[in-house]
């Protein structure tokens, strides 16, 4: 097999691509056992990587390198239950696998094909335990056109993309379709930015491809500033070389010839993979001069981002490309028109691009009868927050909020109240169970008063404080104003101090009215889309959760009992057996303990409300009023 | 540019293709109110102040940004705006600490201006009183961080006006602040004091120490004359109250000889020696005791009688046309002498000769081009100069060549690279080495080929045979790649510009103007006769000086008597120990100095300020220089007290 | 660390990117992970060598939240505080960690052990609250682990 550190062979033609994946498909077995084990950020982050260690080791301890084959993986999307394991071709799927499981894995399941049981995943709703995959009521519903290569593919070896009929879609493009056909096939699959604005891609191309220059950029924007969304990471970590295919064939439509990768520094494997990937592609001669034989000039560079939201904004994203600080400037000529550099340039984020060789292979009409009518094809969300389910989920346009939390999502956790979903990011805004079987798509959020964005969908439960999430995405948004106008710097800072004043029992009559005048200026005069939708958060949770504003303010209360200053613990005594754990987990000495089998006495004056010994209390005895 | 029409609060109005909304409002009179705009800056719409609504946007947008088109339909003034810009006000006033009663920019800012007009009588958030730092530590310049409402002028008149971009953003949102270099005292910075931040700034953040209290603007007379620091001639506006001088601002922050510099902006209103406020001559005790004009001329004429043949004259070049001419005459005609010289004859000998062994024409320093050329260059040597001690504005426009144009700067010099942060390539030949140096440059352009068809003269050629690159490399002490690629640079350009100053003209050697010539001939850089090639001359009026034939050079190696019209010109340690040993020396000056305590007679003389005529820039434009103060307690002009002299010889000048 | 060292280190960090300004932010990025911040004297040679202005690359580094001017600690904390975080009380973990290590978010424990920093999302938000200390991730954080957590570096 070719792969890491071994110098590919140049390839020159359509047809030695297709020869060279023949013979790629042709060396694998598809009936030999396959350990295939999520490398994503995620299982990484619960020791994934000590678990891959382990299987390398045991099989190789074990003798069994011929017999079966591991493979690295992409992110599947089940962060949640992290590190996956999934042994194929019988797709059986293990969750949490911790060290100590891998010899059992190994000596039961891949070599004599039993099932071990308590590694499978139990559906919280059923209580039934899962062997297969595509059984488990997370994936069930969900469409995965873009993601799902994530866990066939190893992302730092190219050719498990050209098993799976990467670069097809670059090769037809290359040689037998023009430029204006590519746009056309685009235009017509309508397919729309994923990365919060929503433009129609074909459109913004083809005033790319129109505009006077020589020159023209491409960017790939995966500057996921958006907090609590990382589709974008998983791909680019999962399945770079589909990003990179739907660039080059970006590329030829607009008629560019040098690209970038523009990642956050916070995504080290997905610099790292995209890397590799672009290496890899160039040794193929998929990517640099001469692609494929076409006569068709790419060259894509990496380019880190230091830390800035405002940066996913097109123009403060080119500004910090050409080594400037991340400023937005004001767009009245568009970036496809003068961008990076002042030449045109055409920027879309990964998710737009991961899309593009589906659409070209599969073609518009077949992509058009994915989704609603404005709104084609399939979405990747990051479903998380207070959802049994959370992780990546891939769905198609048009399927409503509750099936995703309720169905996909599994539900709230531990039997509380669904409250409110956030979606859009700090741009969106929070949706209330009334609007639960709103049907998702970019016009249809936005109406709610929310929007795509990213796709980050933040599930709330009855314990949390809807004027503590509008206080969080404001405090995020004035740290992460760039400062240049003065509605979005001072404007957003005023908002925060007011919710903060708020949340602290210093609210007064007429701060709701303040909000929604100050709203109004910084969404009217703001410069960039940053200032110009970060009144969102606060207008949805004043829109759909006035009352919990009133009881902020008017009865200094938090019904959700989040906001400090309003709440207190308190010993439920009847609960209390006197364990003292919370008494030695107490940093301030706050509990005293009396005797044994006597409830502990928790000291108002002493105690800063820090919540340890909620977490460290087993028996449910702390509560909060 | 094709003429539009556009409706602005229903009214049509005609604007240029390519104007924003902005320009068109005030070209029409529609009074839009702005903050972070400033006529000569980009535009970068970050105030919001100029908002406006404009039909098919689906939010305001800022006018100062705008690009109008043919049948747009504005509205600058609809209530929803009014309240907005109130709002952006509010912002703005509770962010820093502005507090107009200690700020010396009251009634001159642009901020309380609105504040009145907008009848900001109360603000709706609470103030937040940062703490933030003054900086005072410049010579010049105050910057107080509590008044800045960061629009980003002075950040923009930094980079875009003086190109030495000291100046920027640090941090980011409401912790942002100005600041220079790595957040560095200003006077510990880049910073030139060229002051376009000061002339930039809305409000009291950015100020001079020299104008402080002076006066506001409305209540000062405004002048327009001529800067006479250098020979650049920039336009100056001198601000006057009560026959006192409160500030110079740049007439236009775009024009070439526009900015200012820290000496035309600021050096100016510096404090000087005390003034020379009646006729003084030395009494019997050695004394110098004031006394009447009339008696100061009578021993002036009794002197001159005397020791007729061995008195010389000299004359400061800050003096415009018109005192020169008198002068010239004076001591021609009166004193009967043909022993005459500027301050900086010596130069002008030196670059005279330098052109005449070059092409003996008669161009003289006609065969220079104006100094607006460094804005179109490619590539720039600047040798044997340091324009920013000499003449900043030009160091301004080397700046703005490289940093907007990306011309590639060579510096010749064999103390220090005078240009540290944008230098492509510093020479540094052994003291004396220079015109080795620019010889070999010469040959290896001819050698290379890189030079226009038929300009290498075998005459030339034959002449630079000497310079060996080898030869050259080892006389000067540099290597011969860096030789070999400075001519390259400077032989590939299409527009290269040498600039040369007071080190090529000193040591009596001619032949490196001669040889600069010769480059800037030989690679083709000339137009209609003139050469690619600026003199930094010593002062103000130099050219006029020389061109009226007043450097003809003292005769004798000391003269009997000498008549010094310093005027306003400081002293030298050069000049000091020249004057020793003169019998008879008369000094009109407008400053007591060590010169006038060797003077026999010193006679008043007006300041800069005082004074009128007519300058000629270093590159021979001819400038008005107009009177901004009365004389001081009504001094005589310079040309009064000749004639008076005149007419006690019997003589009538005018 | 040499002045002369520190030039050539930061030479040929601006030679992996052909001194190209347009790679600024990568390029300092390079710098801090070889100083773990970003000294001023380097600050002055990329400045130079590159050609950008000293305050515009001041102003770059001053702008992105990833550089830090002041030297950090050996290891560097770093609490996420994105939203699927904040709603699972990344809040109360930061908190319980300024109390540990009596420091405030930006600053560096007086021995020069930790760095405590915030971060707006790793995209780790399934395994929310997310602690990251030098590189390494502690997904699914309680206040009751923060101890034992920092106790585990030496």
């Amino acid at each position: 097999m070719v792969g890491k550190g071994q110098a590919l062979n140049r390839l020159s033609s359509p047809d030695e691509l297709e020869g060279i994946r023949k013979s790629i498909i042709k060396q694998r077995d598809p009936n030999k056992p396959c350990i295939t084990i999520c490398g994503g950020t995620g299982c990484l982050a619960l020791r994934g990587e000590s678990v891959i260690a382990a299987f390398k080791q045991k099989i190789k301890r074990q003798g069994v390198e011929t017999k079966v084959d591991v493979r690295i993986t992409g992110c599947p999307g089940f962060c949640e239950r992290g590190p996956l394991v999934v042994i194929k071709p019988q797709n059986i799927f293990y969750q949490r696998i911790r060290v100590e499981d891998v010899p059992e894995i190994i000596s039961e399941t891949v070599l004599r094909d039993n099932i071990i049981d308590r590694l499978l995943y139990t559906d919280p709703n059923t209580g039934q335990k899962v062997i297969y995959e595509h059984e488990v009521s997370f994936y069930k519903k969900q469409k995965r056109l873009i993601i799902g290569n994530n866990e066939l593919i190893d992302p730092t070896i190219i050719d498990d993309y050209l098993a799976v009929g990467g670069y097809a879609a670059l090769s037809k493009v290359l040689f037998r379709m023009s430029p204006e056909e590519v746009i056309e096939e685009v235009k017509k699959s309508s397919l729309r930015g994923r990365g919060g604005g929503g433009f129609p891609t074909g459109i913004k191309w083809e005033t790319c491809r129109k505009a006077r220059g020589d020159i023209k950029y491409l960017i790939c924007n995966c500057d996921e500033g958006d907090p609590g969304a990382f589709m974008d990471r998983s791909l680019m970590e999962g399945n770079p070389h589909s990003v990179l295919e739907g660039m080059i064939i970006g590329a030829y439509a607009i008629g560019c010839h040098e690209g970038y990768i523009y990642v956050r520094n916070e995504y080290p494997l997905a610099v790292k993979n995209a890397g590799i990937a672009i290496r890899q592609a160039e040794e193929y001669g998929l990517l640099g001069k001469d692609i494929l034989g076409s006569g068709f000039d790419f060259s894509i560079r990496i380019s880190r981002g230091g830390g800035a939201f405002v940066c996913g904004e097109s123009s403060a994203l080119m500004a910090s490309l050409e080594g400037k600080p991340g400023e937005a400037r004001a767009k009245y000529v568009h970036t496809v028109e003068r961008g990076l550099w002042d030449k045109p340039t055409n920027l879309n984020n990964v998710e737009t691009w991961a899309n593009v060789p589906l659409i070209i292979n599969q073609g518009a009409d077949w992509y058009t009868k994915i989704g609603t009518p404005n709104s084609k094809g399939t979405k990747i969300f990051s479903l998380v927050g207070k959802v049994n389910n959370t992780g990546l989920v891939e769905v198609p346009m048009g399927i409503t909020l509750r099936e995703v939390i309720f169905d996909i999502g599994g539900g709230i956790p531990g039997g509380k109240e669904f409250k409110a979903v956030q979606t859009g990011g700090p741009s969106g805004g929070v949706i209330p169970e009334s609007l639960l079987d709103l049907p998702v798509d970019f016009d249809e959020l936005t109406k709610a008063g929310s929007m795509m964005g990213s796709g980050g969908m933040i599930v709330m439960d009855e314990n949390n404080c809807m004027v503590d999430i509008a206080k969080y995405f404001l405090t995020f948004l004035e740290e992460e104003s760039c400062g240049k106008c003065v509605p979005c710097r001072e404007g957003v800072k005023r908002m925060r101090e007011i919710l903060t004043d708020i949340t602290e029992g210093r609210g007064k009559d007429g701060d709701i009215e303040l909000l929604e005048r100050l709203s109004a200026v910084i969404i009217d005069s703001s410069l960039c889309a940053l200032g110009g939708t970060a009144p969102n958060p606060v207008l949805t949770t004043i829109g759909y959760f006035r009352d919990e504003y009133e009881a902020h303010i008017r009865d200094k209360r938090c019904p959700a009992g989040v906001c400090k200053a309003l709440i207190s613990y308190h010993i439920v005594d009847e609960k209390c057996p006197g364990c003292r754990l919370c008494e030695k987990a107490c940093p301030t000495r706050a509990i005293t303990f009396v005797e044994k089998r006597k409830p502990v006495i928790l000291d108002q004056e002493k105690c800063i409300k820090c919540g340890i010994c909620y977490d460290v209390c087993n028996l449910d005895a702390i509560t909060v009023k | 540019m094709n003429e539009i029409t556009l409706a602005i609060n229903d009214r049509q109005v005609k604007g240029k293709e390519g104007d924003t909304v902005l320009e068109i409002c005030q070209a029409n009179g529609i009074d839009v109110p702005t903050l972070c705009h400033h006529e000569g800056l980009s535009d970068v719409g970050a105030c919001r102040m100029c908002v406006v609504e404009i039909e098919k946007e689906r939010s305001p947008v800022p006018a100062c940004t705008y690009l109008a088109r043919d049948g747009l339909v504005v509205k600058t003034n609809t209530e929803q705006l009014e309240r907005y810009r109130r709002q952006i006000l509010e912002l703005i006033f509770t962010e820093h600490n502005h507090f107009c009663m200690f700020c010396e920019q009251s009634e001159d800012c642009e901020l309380q201006k609105l504040a009145y007009r907008y009848q900001m009588d109360n603000v709706r958030y609470p103030y937040t009183f940062p703490s933030l730092p003054v900086d005072a530590l410049s010579d010049y310049l105050v910057i107080d961080h509590n008044r800045c409402i960061l629009c980003g002028r002075c950040i923009r008149a930094c980079s875009e006006v003086a190109a030495s971009h000291t100046l920027d953003f640090s941090q980011r949102g409401w912790k942002a602040l100005v600041s220079a270099d790595l957040e560095q005292p200003l006077g510990e910075s880049s910073c030139t004091s060229c002051g376009a931040c000061v002339q930039a700034c809305p409000t009291g953040a950015i100020f001079s120490k020299l104008n402080l209290y002076k006066g506001k603007t409305d209540e000062c007379q405004q002048i327009k004359t001529v800067c006479p620091a250098c020979g650049v001639g920039c336009e100056l506006n001198v601000l006057v109250k009560d026959n006192n001088l409160v500030r110079i601002e740049a007439p236009s922050l775009t024009e070439p000889r526009g900015p200012l510099c820290r000496m035309g902006r600021f050096r100016l209103l510096e404090p000087t020696p005390p003034r020379i406020t009646s006729p003084l001559v030395r009494g019997k005790q050695g004394e110098l005791e004031e006394c009447s004009l009339d008696k100061a001329v009578q021993v002036i004429v009794e002197r001159l009688a005397e020791a007729k043949d061995g008195f010389a004259g000299m004359i400061s070049t800050r003096v415009p046309n018109e005192t020169l001419s008198l002068f010239n005459k004076f001591i021609g005609e009166v004193v009967g002498s043909d022993s005459i010289d500027t301050r900086d004859g010596e130069s002008y000998r030196i670059i005279s000769e330098g052109i005449r062994l070059f092409q003996n024409n008669g161009r003289g320093l006609d065969i220079e081009c104006p100094i607006e050329d460094i804005l179109e260059a490619d590539c720039i040597i600047v040798v044997g100069a340091d324009p920013e001690k000499t003449n900043p504005i030009i160091s301004t426009l080397v700046r703005r060549a490289v940093s907007q144009r990306k011309a590639k700067l060579i510096v010749i010099d064999s103390s220090r690279d005078v240009f540290p942060l944008w230098t492509d390539l510093w020479l540094k030949p052994r003291a004396g080495s220079e015109g080795v140096l620019l010889n070999g440059l010469a040959k290896i352009l001819i050698d290379k080929g890189l030079v226009g068809p038929g300009k290498a003269q075998a005459e030339l050629i034959q002449s630079l045979s000497q310079y060996e690159t080898g030869e050259v490399s080892r006389t000067t002490g540099i290597e011969n790649e860096r030789l070999e690629l400075a001519a390259e640079m400077y032989g590939w350009a299409e527009h290269g510009v040498i600039i040369y100053g007071e080190g090529l003209l000193q040591g009596n050697d001619a032949s490196s103007i001669t040889t600069i010539l010769n480059l800037a001939n030989i690679t083709g850089n000339q137009v209609e006769g003139e050469l690619r090639v600026i003199s930094l001359k010593p002062c103000a009026n130099s050219r006029g000086a020389w061109e009226l034939g007043l450097a003809k050079g003292i005769k004798q190696d000391k003269p009997k008597g000498l008549y010094l019209l310093l005027a306003d010109e400081r002293e030298s340690e050069e000049l000091l120990s020249w004057l020793k040993g003169i019998d008879f020396l008369v000094v009109q000056t407008s400053y007591y100095s060590s010169v006038t305590s060797l003077a026999n007679v010193v006679l008043p003389s007006p300041i800069w300020a005082e004074r009128e005529g007519k300058y000629v820039t270093t590159d021979g434009r001819v400038l008005e220089l107009k009177q901004v103060l009365q004389p001081k307690d009504g001094l005589p002009q310079d040309q009064e007290i000749l004639i008076e002299i005149s007419k006690k010889l019997g003589h009538r000048l005018s | 660390m040499g002045a002369k060292q520190l030039a050539e280190k930061v030479e040929s960090i601006l030679d992996n990117y052909q001194r190209d300004q347009g790679m600024l932010v990568s390029i300092l990025q390079d710098i801090q992970a070889e100083y773990n911040y970003l000294p001023k004297e380097a600050l002055v040679e990329v400045s130079q060598t590159l050609g950008a202005p000293l305050s515009r690359v001041y102003s770059v580094a001053t702008f992105f939240k990833a550089f830090s001017l002041e030297p950090r600690g050996r290891y560097l904390i770093n609490v996420c505080l994105g939203t699927a975080c904040h709603v699972r009380g990344a809040v109360r973990i930061l908190e319980t960690i300024e109390r540990e290590l009596d420091i405030r978010p930006g600053k560096t424990t007086q021995d020069l052990k930790f760095t405590l920093e915030t971060v707006n999302c790793v995209g780790c938000c399934a395994l929310g609250p997310v602690v990251i200390i030098d590189g390494e991730y502690h997904g699914q954080m309680k206040t009751d682990k923060v101890k034992v957590l920092l106790e585990n570096y030496t």
